[in-house]
């Protein structure tokens, strides 16, 4: 099945969950579904699935001791056809953009459901991957780099641009498997189309008491030749007792 | 007779029994001290309404923290205990056991804590509440329909670790 080029998506996001690597779509149900293909009937694109599993099995093995490498995890987990997930991905961007006809409006919505993801995705992420916690964000930073893109979406990214306090850096990616069949319109030029994986870094490392500034400084759908996102690090907020004395 | 409970286990208490049911129960905490899941399997005797039951659970294991960083031998920084700390300092135990029972503890670095009562016999629950983390993602964490932060009810989930923690030995 050829990829089509803007491709007409209804509207199936609904039910997809799509905190997952590229290669695994489950939906909102409970199942794991694998892609057969893809049909181009009229203005609709009809996907063809295979149930794979359900739910209702009891997943999850034993954890490893020792840290995992991205590969291996990446290795490990169910996986489903990287189009089915670029495509879904595009769908989801396409209907925002209908509903909310301001670019700068879907920049932030993306960036807001890149939060919501990166706050649960971070569970997912230290469950399998056995990291424990990290001494600096220079070696947080090396984490998501090496095992946290190459686990969720299956490519690794380089961390670069350090400043003199260690408090910033680069996330530099080669390979972006959300923008294959993209192509900025003169109407979309101030769109972040990847802004999704900004709210993710941001939400994830809240959850580990950093807060932080991700920003995209380098965009391919711009011209630019690869796609860099500068992480900050604004605070990191220390652990209190959450319950008030007289409570 | 003994008034203060001394290193020996009390002859009186029940010996473990075979097919599991050597769990008491469990506690799921987040980084807010909510309670996300309270379990219990076997508890004759309760002290507290649960409220405070959990609030004074929850405390516990946060003086303990703190006391085990300010007691550690190998580390120069000390601060004052009560102190806030920043992730990824000082030090954390694992367990602690009384002579009528065995507390399990884990914490990952998004701050759930897990917390399992067994029976004081039991072995090292390091890798079992690991596991019990896992089911928490699989059957919580990515169910779309679960809003973070709020207390757990789904019955895959208990049902799985119903199941999980009776094959605990």
């Amino acid at each position: 099945m050829g990829p089509e080029r803007n491709p007409k998506t209804t509207r199936l996001l609904g039910l997809f969950w799509i905190t997952r690597n590229p290669r695994l779509l489950r939906a909102g149900l409970g199942h794991n579904y694998a892609i057969q293909s893809i049909e181009q009937r009229g203005s609709s694109q009809i996907f063809n699935f295979t149930v794979l599993s359900s739910r209702k099995q009891i997943k999850g093995s034993m954890p490893p001791v020792a840290p995992r490498s991205g590969d291996a995890i990446f290795a490990n987990v169910e996986r489903v056809n990287a189009e089915l997930f670029t495509l879904t991905y595009g769908a989801i961007v396409r209907q925002l953009l209908t509903d909310l006809e301001e670019v700068e409006e879907v920049n932030k919505q993306l960036d807001q459901m890149g939060y919501n993801i990166g706050i649960r995705l971070v569970d997912e992420f230290l469950a399998k991957s056995n990291v424990s916690r990290c001494v600096d964000f220079k070696e947080t930073a090396d984490v998501i780099a090496k095992v946290g893109f190459k686990m969720f979406l299956g490519v690794t990214a380089s961390v670069t641009n350090w400043d003199a306090d260690g408090t910033s850096c680069s996330f530099v990616l080669e390979d972006n498997p959300l923008v294959d069949f993209v192509e900025l319109p003169d109407t979309c030029q101030g769109l972040y189309y990847c802004n999704i994986l900004s709210g993710v870094i941001r939400g994830a490392l809240e959850m580990v008491s950093m807060k932080t500034e991700v920003t995209w400084v380098r965009d391919m759908l711009r011209g630019d030749d690869a796609f860099e996102l500068q992480v900050k690090l604004l605070k990191q907020v220390p652990e209190e007792y959450p319950y008030k004395d007289d409570e | 007779m003994q008034f203060f409970g001394g290193s020996e286990i009390s002859p009186s208490l029940p010996a473990s029994t075979a097919a599991g049911n050597n769990a008491h129960m469990i506690y799921v905490f987040n980084r807010n001290g909510v309670c996300l899941l309270y379990r219990e399997w076997n508890r004759p005797v309760r002290t507290l309404n649960a409220q405070q039951d959990h609030k004074l659970m929850f405390g516990l294991l946060f003086s303990l923290k703190s006391l085990t960083t300010k007691m550690d031998p190998t580390s120069l920084e000390k601060r004052n205990l009560g102190v806030p700390q920043l992730p990824g300092q000082g030090c954390s135990f694992h367990s602690f056991h009384t002579n009528t029972y065995k507390l399990s503890f884990m914490e990952t670095p998004s701050g759930i804590k897990i917390i399992l009562v067994t029976h004081p016999r039991t072995g090292d629950l390091r890798d079992p509440l690991k596991y019990i983390y896992n089911l928490y993602v699989e059957y919580v964490v990515k169910n779309p329909l679960y809003t973070p932060g709020t207390p757990i009810r789904f019955e895959l989930f208990n049902t799985a670790l119903d199941q999980y923690v009776r094959s605990l030995s």
